[in-house]
């Protein structure tokens, strides 16, 4: 059902409640106002009634029920009415006549349907816990509305004596039912987690509606007072006029009319309590109006306190398990993180031993990768470049010799030459001069090369002491790496490269360009092009030093890198 | 070019064999300079320098038992006169320092054209290739090339 006709069914339950109470005011107790008044009630719990049946069709399980039984109460209690209106109307018998009679049949049949239709509303999860709870807040629930209907209702009409036992079983009965009807309701507001508000409220205001209406009903009966035409008599007219629209709610959305897995609000789990406070007050009022309770307000009230301390006693002792859970379960929890603390810390001295047995690997090769550079830069220095430079001059004794031989001598010599140069540059990559020169001096000619090329560099060397072969060998690959980066990727940057250390506390050495810089990749890999970089931290790594690249764009790029003084339980590469 | 009546006397001390023989025949096809000996090793020059009297050694620089710094020393000890001609395949300032600090007069790289080292030897005969820069006595740790 969509909204709008909703609304429209609203205003229409509103208007005829506006003309009844409107004709009830303009023309109390006479004919025409008694008929409106009497269809209405016939119309009202038949439609009611209808909507309810139709909700059921559609709804399932217990929805189903739940709103069957509803129906069926309404039913009841408007066919009651039908029989009222025709005695009242057609019949023109007095009301006071008409009680007891068969309409009361129907009124009363109404109650239990509804009492348990309301019960099968679903609601959220039910545990015997909870069951109990909600039997506990139903039974405090009734003793409070019992203490308060007797104050108002039952105590009069139980006291009224000019009926016979049958008329007064009947009065009784209304109260009583209302009663049972207003604490159910209150219980379905404090227990049930439909998922819907709307027909919640409207179905719990209308049967308060009929509460209301039974009770006053009841009482204007017993002190003969009830005329047919009353102002209590919309109670049901509107009562049921809501259920309907409950129905018609429901029935909108009757898929979900079921669970709604949402937090109970506070208000309505306290019901119970708040229907005690109200008694609570009524008794103090009464105390002070009537001087003393009466035998039954005592007992209901002993009652009310018998049920609160079972509840609390039982809140109590739940609380108590949880809490042994709670317990229990840090408990269980503490033992989890000590056994995975346990096993953490033996996967990272594993990992350190790992990381160690890696080191140690990467020492050995890079030791080795320089023991093999060395002897190839021998077999180059001794044996190839000799035989070139012999070759060579043979080559001057052609020239000079013959002029026909001559040019080609000089070719041959130049070719000589671009391979001894070549041979040359070989050399120096193989095996940098840190044994016979020093790091600082190594540096520097590797800085003029890089000068002559176009790329600005200068050397602070702030060294104590110089590093020993393999430390400075590490330190100068490093930094050549890194210029050979920054003129590849910061051409015509100026480059810093400073040299500390050699006081017992390691050597670092820092290259720095102001280039362009580059976004270094989170996860610490090269960029594209900078392929030395791993190669960087791994040289410097294998000594049990440090490399790092620290770069954005436009902020330049600085290589650092820290080398322990003494290298622990290094091959170191032996002086050649 | 000038012929002179006595000709020089040159003796070379190279490890490479290939070096030695290649420079002989450049020394002996030159009518002002006579090769008098070749040596392979320092000791080997040494003597040969004590016993032969060369005008001019032409000293590898890159060789075992001390290299080319200790044979400048002790050949300057033992014949003052001799000039000694630095004779390297690399073409470096600390080596060119380390060397005629030692005692050499000049210094030659390898690489460079054959006639660079035959102007060194001719030397004052020829002063424009003169080696002539002032020698500071530096202590650069220095092993061999």
């Amino acid at each position: 059902m969509r909204k709008r006709t909703f609304m429209w069914l609203v205003a229409g339950v509103m208007t005829l409640a506006a003309i009844n109470l409107a004709v009830m005011v303009a023309a109390p107790g006479q004919r025409p106002a008694v008929v409106l008044d009497d269809f209405s009630e016939c119309l009202t719990p038949l439609a009611a009634a209808a909507a309810c049946l139709l909700t059921a069709a559609r709804g399932r399980g217990r929805t189903r029920q739940a709103w069957g039984l509803i129906g069926i109460s309404a039913a009841c209690w408007g066919l009651g009415q039908v029989a009222w209106t025709y005695q009242e109307v057609v019949l023109n018998l007095h009301p006071a006549d008409l009680f007891p009679s068969y309409p009361d049949l129907g009124y009363l049949t109404a109650v239990p349907f509804a009492f348990v239709g309301l019960l099968r509303l679903p609601g959220g999860t039910i545990t015997s816990g909870a069951r109990l709870r909600s039997l506990l807040d139903g039974l405090l629930i009734a003793a409070a509305l019992l203490f308060i209907s007797w104050d108002l209702v039952l105590g009069p009409v139980y006291g009224a004596s000019s009926t016979d036992l049958f008329s007064k079983a009947v009065g009784l009965a209304y109260p009583m039912s209302d009663i049972a009807m207003v604490t159910i309701v209150l219980l379905t507001i404090s227990r049930l987690r439909i998922g819907q508000r709307l027909p919640l409220a409207l179905l719990a205001g209308g049967m308060l509606l009929n509460a209301v209406g039974d009770s006053s009903f009841a009482y204007l009966t017993t002190v003969q007072n009830y005329g047919s035409i009353n102002p209590t008599d919309l109670g049901w007219t509107l009562g049921y006029a809501l259920i309907g629209l409950a129905a018609i709610r429901a029935s909108a959305s009757a898929a979900d009319t079921g669970v709604a897995a949402q937090r109970l609000p506070r208000w309505r789990s306290l019901l119970p309590y708040w229907t005690v406070a109200v008694a609570g007050i009524f008794a103090v009022m009464t105390e002070i109006e009537m001087g003393s309770l009466s035998r039954v307000l005592v007992w209901d009230l002993l009652f009310a306190i018998t049920v609160v301390l079972i509840r609390q006693f039982l809140f109590l002792r739940e609380t108590h398990v949880l809490n042994g859970q709670i317990a229990s379960k840090n408990d269980e929890l503490d033992q989890k993180v000590r056994e995975r603390t346990h096993a953490l810390t033996e996967s990272l001295e594993e990992l350190h031993q790992t990381g160690e047995e890696r080191r140690q690997l990467l020492l050995r090769l890079v030791t080795l990768q320089e023991e093999e550079r060395r002897r190839i830069a021998h077999i180059i220095h001794d044996d190839m470049l000799q035989s070139m430079i012999g070759a060579k001059m043979r080559m001057f004794l052609l020239a000079d010799g013959n002029g026909a031989n001559a040019e080609t001598a000089a070719t041959i010599e130049s070719a000589i030459d671009r391979a001894i140069v070549r041979m040359r540059g070989l050399m120096t990559d193989l095996r940098p001069q840190i044994l016979d020169l020093g790091l600082k001096a190594t540096l520097e000619q590797s800085i003029a090369e890089f000068n002559e090329v176009g790329l600005v560099v200068t050397l602070e060397n702030h060294l104590k002491s110089d590093p020993s072969v393999i430390v400075g060998t590490t330190l100068y690959r490093i930094v050549r790496e890194a210029l050979t980066n920054a003129y590849k990727h910061a051409p015509g940057a100026t480059v810093t490269v400073t040299l500390h250390g050699g006081g017992g506390d390691g050597f670092t050495a820092r290259v720095s360009d102001d280039g362009p810089g580059f976004t270094p990749q989170a996860n610490g890999r090269s960029p594209q092009g900078h392929v030395g970089l791993s190669a960087m931290r791994e040289r410097a790594e294998a000594l049990g030093g440090w490399a790092r690249l620290d770069s954005a764009m436009g902020q330049g790029t600085t290589v650092e890198v820290w080398l322990p003084h003494q290298v622990a339980a290094a091959a170191e590469v032996p002086a050649a | 070019m000038t012929v002179y009546a006595e000709p020089l006397g040159v003796v070379i001390i190279d490890d490479s064999e290939e070096v030695r023989a290649a420079l002989g025949l450049v020394i002996d096809a030159q009518s002002d300079l006579k090769l008098l000996g070749a040596a392979s090793g320092v000791t080997e020059g040494v003597g040969m320098v004590r016993r032969l009297y060369p005008d001019v050694v032409v000293l590898d620089v890159n060789m075992p038992d001390g290299g080319g710094q200790r044979a400048a020393h002790e050949m300057t000890a033992a014949a003052p006169e001799v000039r000694i001609i630095a004779f390297s395949a690399f073409d470096k300032a600390l080596i060119r320092k380390v060397m005629t600090a030692a005692g050499a007069e000049a210094y030659v790289s390898k690489s460079g054209h054959i006639s660079e080292l035959l102007a060194a030897i001719r030397g004052p005969r020829n002063p424009g290739m003169l080696e002539g820069s002032p020698v500071a006595k530096s202590g650069v740790p220095w092993s061999d090339d």
